[in-house]
């Protein structure tokens, strides 16, 4: 698998560290809360997920990934983005 | 001497004669022989012993697919078992041995196993030796495995080297025969950059082995042109002997080249193989086709062949495989080798199992008939035919080419879950729809049977993938080709589906009665499909048979599933360089060097190498350095390299905000020149980690890490940084490598740095107390910052140096009378002033149950792992909390690990107070000592316990003291 | 007792490896060096620094985009981390002694970086100018494309903790390279 590092450009898999989904960017404003740390939504299909390209550039990526197919469909510097 | 080669013809070189071996006996053969077709042309056509019957057998084929011609060649600790005979290149002095017999290859004592054939059927080890039960460990099961098998491995360490590499391209093309050379042909004049991959030793396919012509001159001939074209074109890059094994996500491409199985004497530095991974956005795969064969009775004695391998040794290797052949064909394909076997001076007869088919070239035909029954133990003699009458009569064949049709090679097509479709007027599978990205199949591999058709394909498929002008072909055959299916014999016996694993159409029907009707089941209970081989000869006619059981359609039946690799492919090229010492990289300590020439023994922490004890004169075991090393240090004075442990320099305006956020207690109020223990936990309110912070300047902080946690902590706080507060001014970099570090600790600490720091420094309690940081100059200005931090618990320093000077300080320290000590004797030391640390930081405990609850209790400021640290869970008060344990009898030993139990209680998981996380024997202490996580923790001082090990059968009286065993008060430190 | 100076010492010491880290061998030429300063800047406020995948030259120094919003500053060791600082604004960190530079070149390089990393280093895909930091067997590497007349050349820094191992593995992919010549 490739993930596209928007600063590195497309890189193999073995670069990246994988740490969930990407709802753990939008932490709450006045602290974690149990749904926060342990809950999370696991659809069969596409959803984003926090990479970080350890190997490369060292930066947080948020990937959509198609986790039945691995078909990945765009990667975003997390720290660009609205954790909203 | 070679009595079944032929005088002309052929693409081996009669002017290079090569000398070899099989079992024992001598031979010759030419350059561009296979091992296979070097023993046909030599008259051998026993090969091998079947895996469960110890048939005899030779083989089936001329190519990959071959399911019976294994051998093992080379000896020593470079035997290599199982390789295909058929695709063996020969070279000087190749050895060869067969496989799978007691005795010799002609007289097996094994053999017998045919004659229990009716007991040994598909899962008959499911059925039968059950009785005693107890005897299927220890005899049934041993007999069973000795008896069936292929090649032995030799049990020596492989003396070879492999190595992995990767290799880009425009275009990937997998096969060289008609459509493969077109597509390269399209994409490489067009200037992309191509590789052609093909798996033989010489590029051209099919064509290598065929007797007709492609623009108007030989078949082969027009390949080598192709090839010597593609050879001069800087853009193409030509890889023989290299099989594209797998295709992967990410339009990666695994294809395994062989660079010295070919040669008797490799040049030095060459590794013996390569697996390549190949990025190639677009592939062609044109990968052919594999003929069945039809199953009658006693199909696979030797000298029963494919008909198109028949072909291929008559025409590539000029080798006669037999004077009075008999085909046996269900499509047109098999009377090009009636026609090709008359040219060469063989007889032939063709039994056609088609009716209607009509045709009259001058052999003796039996239309709609069957081959239904052979006789000749070592080799084929006899033939018995039936007639469409039904009348039998039998006929003297010492070859019998058999051709069921064709089956399109698609298994790559199939790697990331795509499903092949059926198609009727070919009777074959053909690739599906969801193809992996970027691939494009062209030729036989997507049922285009003939070569007109394979070369224009090849073309039309690599412009259309590249958006360029298709190359105009030459021209070839183009005949339509009528095939039935016809997948076996009814009612024959011994009539074999998969010949690797001795699986016969009677086996396919136990199945479907037993009621493993569906392919997967089938594939499983009668392992048919499962050899080396991967079925590529036996699959589709086992479907087909399935399917008239069931009445059902093929397409219906199923396929089961194909997954990387196409071929078998050497565990140890998959590891390329990556074994032994290079299994990852080490990382070495500025100390290094210094660390060996002076008697230290090292240990692995993670990919680092660390000092563990430093050797001295007569010491015998570790615990005489570790006890000496440390009662000098904190008799005087020793210093320890402790460079691994991370080191994160923190700059930016919010560099103390942001790590509030990050520790548990505040270090935004640290002073300029001051430092700070800094727990971190996790998210769950577990520890994470803990370290020291070191404030250099108002936005300036150098946090450290444990060894074991620089890594994650890292990635925790650029995670932090990134992704939560993207917002905060504040930069982080590893300056692990950059600085080498040493804690210098003990009574006489300053007279051993006052020789190592520039004259006149101020190293009083006053001029730097406790705690206190800073830059400083050692003598020769060589730039340092210390620190005044102790983990041992001794008065201590650590002094950092840019790391090109760790090397020079470890001497200076030594010479200034500092003892070296490694990584046990800290981890004693550190033990005897109970600092947790990763034993302790396991993953369960909390800061409270480390005793640190006061550690930022009063932070008003939100941190990580705030909120889930209050649980009611991780603040109940019967936690286990941490505590010192002594012996009662100070030479009894204790026992990381071990549970702690009140004397009476009986050791249940119940009755568990908590267990032992860290031991060490004190040389202070003249006694083992311990810390360990109790239920109660403190309050139990005092009080006698039971430390118990059921594994280690230890049971030992053990009471309760302060954790910090060595100088309670703290006044080492401070002094 | 303190008369002898603390000497820097190489990563390649004489006495461990007398011909040095590097190999020549005909087509490809591995070297370490030559020493320079090295410092991590992060948060220039500086314009017209090099994009992603690229370095280039200012005022006499070497930068190289290391990942959003960091470069590298390569240039003499004296006083660089002030340099980079008063140049380009941002916050700098010394880093010289953390990695350890080698040189790469000659007609085998792109073949013997194949042998080592998952990189296109043909001339499209890795031209002069280019930089990555990229794993060459478990090792983080920054790599950039140099001029030079010894073409493709191309300058590396491996951290310096595991730099032996990795010119170790540096020699066998060259010899490997070569050895189908």
């Amino acid at each position: 698998m490739r993930i596209p590092c928007p600063f590195c450009g497309p890189r193999m898999l073995e670069e990246f560290v994988y740490l969930g989904d990407a709802a753990l960017m939008r932490r709450p404003v006045e602290g974690a809360t149990c749904d926060y740390v342990f809950l999370r939504d696991n659809p069969a299909g596409r959803h984003h997920e926090l990479w970080r390209h350890e190997g490369g550039c060292g930066a947080w990526l948020v990937v959509e990934r198609d986790v039945t197919t691995h078909e990945i469909f765009g990667a975003a510097l997390a720290e660009a983005r609205d954790a909203g | 001497m070679q009595a079944d080669r032929l005088s002309a013809g052929g693409l081996v070189d009669r002017s290079a004669p090569l000398p070899f071996s099989f079992d024992g006996e001598v031979y010759e053969g030419f350059a561009g022989d296979t091992l296979a077709s070097a023993l046909l042309a030599n008259g051998v056509r026993l090969m091998g012993r079947s895996f469960k019957y110890h048939r005899p057998r030779g083989p089936l084929s001329a190519g990959p697919e071959e399911p019976n011609a294994l051998v093992t060649v080379g000896g020593g600790a470079k035997a290599d078992p199982n390789l295909r005979a058929t695709v063996q290149e020969l070279y000087a002095g190749l050895s060869a041995a067969s496989q799978n017999r007691v005795g010799s290859l002609r007289f097996d004592l094994m053999a017998v196993n045919d004659l229990l054939h009716r007991f040994l059927g598909a899962g008959f080890y499911y059925k039968t030796f059950m009785w005693p039960a107890a005897f299927w460990e220890k005899l049934y099961e041993p007999l069973i495995r000795r008896a069936a098998g292929l090649g032995a491995l030799s049990g020596l360490p492989d003396p070879d080297e492999y190595e992995v590499a990767h290799a880009h391209c425009d275009l990937l093309v997998i096969g060289s025969g008609p459509a493969g050379l077109m597509a390269a042909l399209t994409a490489g004049r067009a200037g992309k950059r191509v590789i052609l991959a093909e798996e033989d030793f010489v590029l051209g396919g099919r064509l290598n082995a065929e007797s007709f012509e492609v623009g108007r001159k030989p078949a082969a001939l027009w390949a080598a042109e192709a090839a010597a074209e593609l050879a001069a074109l800087p853009n193409v890059r030509l890889m023989r002997r290299t099989a594209v094994f797998g295709v992967y996500d990410g339009a990666v491409y695994g294809a395994l080249e062989r660079n010295t199985d070919h040669l008797g004497a490799p040049p030095p530095g060459l590794p013996r193989m390569t697996m390549w991974k190949v990025h190639a956005t677009r592939a062609i795969l044109a990968s052919g086709a594999i003929e069945r064969p039809i199953a009658f009775g006693n199909n696979d004695r030797p000298g029963i062949m494919l008909a198109g391998a028949v072909r291929a040794y008559v025409n590539r290797y000029a080798v006669l495989p037999g004077r009075r052949a008999v085909v046996f064909t269900a499509c047109d394909d098999g009377w090009r080798t009636a026609r090709d076997l008359r040219a060469a001076g063989a007889e032939v007869t063709v039994v056609d199992a088609r009716p209607g088919a009509a045709r009259d070239e001058g052999f003796r035909t039996i239309r709609g008939g069957a081959v239904v029954d052979t006789v000749g133990r070592l080799r084929v003699s006899h033939v018995t035919i039936r007639h469409p009458g039904g009348t039998e009569d039998s006929a003297s064949a010492d070859l019998v080419a058999v051709s069921g049709g064709w089956s399109p090679t698609l298994h790559l097509t199939c790697h990331l879950g795509g499903k092949p479709i059926w198609r009727d007027d070919i009777a074959a599978f053909v690739p599906g729809v969801a193809l992996p990205p970027g691939m494009h199949v062209a030729g036989a591999a997507r049922g285009d049977y003939t070569t007109l058709a394979c070369l224009r394909g090849g073309a039309a498929e690599a412009a259309s993938a590249l958006g360029v002008a298709a190359v105009e072909g030459p021209d070839a055959e183009d005949g339509a080709a009528s095939v039935s299916p016809f997948w076996h014999v009814k009612g024959a016996k011994r009539a074999f589906l998969d010949q690797q694993n001795d699986v016969t159409v009677k086996d396919v029907e136990l199945a479907h009665r037993e009621g493993f009707r569906a392919a997967e089941h089938m594939k499983r209970y009668t392992t048919l499909g499962m050899a080396t081989d991967q079925g590529k000869t036996a699959n589709i006619p086992a479907l087909g048979i399935m399917a008239e059981l069931t009445g059902r359609t093929i397409p219906e039946t199923g396929t089961t599933t194909f997954r990387p690799p196409w071929t078998p492919v050497p565990i140890a090229a998959l590891a390329g360089r990556h074994k032994g010492e290079h299994f990852h990289p080490t990382r070495l300590t500025p100390s290094h060097d210094w660390a060996k020439a002076n008697g230290a023994d090292f240990v692995e922490t993670g990919l680092w190498l660390r000092a563990q004890w430093f050797r001295r004169g007569a010491e015998k075991g570790w615990r005489d350095s570790v006890d000496r090393e440390v009662t000098e240090t904190r008799g005087g004075a020793g210093f320890c390299d402790v460079t691994t442990l991370g080191k994160i320099d923190v700059k930016g305006r919010d560099a103390g905000a942001f790590l509030d956020r990050l520790y548990r207690n505040t270090l935004s109020t640290l002073p300029v020149g001051r430092c700070r223990y800094g727990l971190m936990l996790r998210e769950d309110g577990i520890v994470f980690d803990d370290g020291t912070a070191a404030r250099l300047g108002e936005h300036h902080f150098l946090v450290t890490t444990t060894t074991a946690k620089a890594v994650q902590v890292f990635r925790q706080m650029e995670f932090a940084r990134a992704c939560l507060w993207p917002e905060m001014e504040v930069s982080l970099v590893s300056v692990t490598e950059q600085w080498a570090q040493y804690s210098v600790a003990g009574p006489k600490v300053r007279e051993v740095l006052a020789q190592i720091v520039e004259p006149g420094f101020d190293l009083s309690n006053e001029g730097f107390p406790y705690m206190a940081c800073g830059a400083a100059t050692l003598r020769d200005g060589v730039p340092a910052r210390l620190f005044r931090l102790s983990f041992s618990g001794e008065l201590a320093w650590e002094i950092a140096v840019p790391a090109r000077y760790g090397h020079g300080l470890a001497e200076a320290l030594a010479g200034a009378g500092a003892v070296p000590y490694g990584v046990e004797a800290l981890g004693v030391m550190r033990v005897e002033k109970g600092h947790p640390a990763g034993n302790e930081l396991d993953g369960r405990t909390t800061a409270a149950d480390l005793g640190l609850a006061a550690l930022g209790a009063k932070k008003s400021t939100g941190f990580i792992g705030r909120e889930m640290e209050r649980r009611e869970g991780l603040q109940a008060h019967d936690r286990p909390a941490l505590v010192g344990l002594r012996p009662v009898d100070p030479t009894a030993r204790l026992l990381a690990g071990a549970h702690l139990l009140e004397p009476g209680a009986a050791p249940k998981t119940e009755t568990s107070l908590g267990w032992v996380s860290s031991v060490a024997f004190s040389p202070s202490l003249g006694s083992s000592i311990g810390l360990a996580f109790l239920k109660g923790g403190m309050a139990r001082k005092g009080e006698r316990l039971r430390m118990w090990d059921g594994l280690r059968g230890a049971d030992v009286a053990v009471e309760v003291v302060n954790p910090v065993f060595i100088d309670p008060e703290g006044a080492r430190l401070r002094g | 007792m303190a008369d002898r100076p603390i000497l820097p010492r190489p990563v390649f010491p004489p006495d461990l490896y007398p011909e040095g880290a590097g190999l020549t061998l005909p087509g490809v030429r591995f070297a370490e060096g030559p020493a320079r300063g090295l410092v991590h800047l992060a948060r220039p406020s500086a314009t017209g620094l090099p994009g992603p995948g690229r370095w280039a030259e200012h005022h006499g120094l070497i930068l190289i985009a290391l990942a959003p919003g960091q470069w590298l500053v390569e240039g003499p060791e004296a006083g660089l981390e002030a340099d980079a600082a008063a140049h380009f604004g941002g916050l700098a960190t010394e880093v010289t002694d953390g990695y350890v530079p080698f040189r790469l070149s000659g007609p085998l390089a792109p073949a013997v970086l194949a042998r080592l990393s998952s990189l296109d280093y043909g001339d499209d895909a890795f031209p002069v100018g280019a930089a990555a930091r990229t794993p060459m067997m478990q090792i983080g590497v920054v790599i950039r494309r140099l001029a030079d007349e010894d073409a493709p050349a191309f300058a590396l820094e491996t951290p310096r903790s595991t730099a032996r191992d990795f010119a170790h593995d540096m020699r066998a992919a060259m010899i490997s390279a070569r050895s189908r010549e």
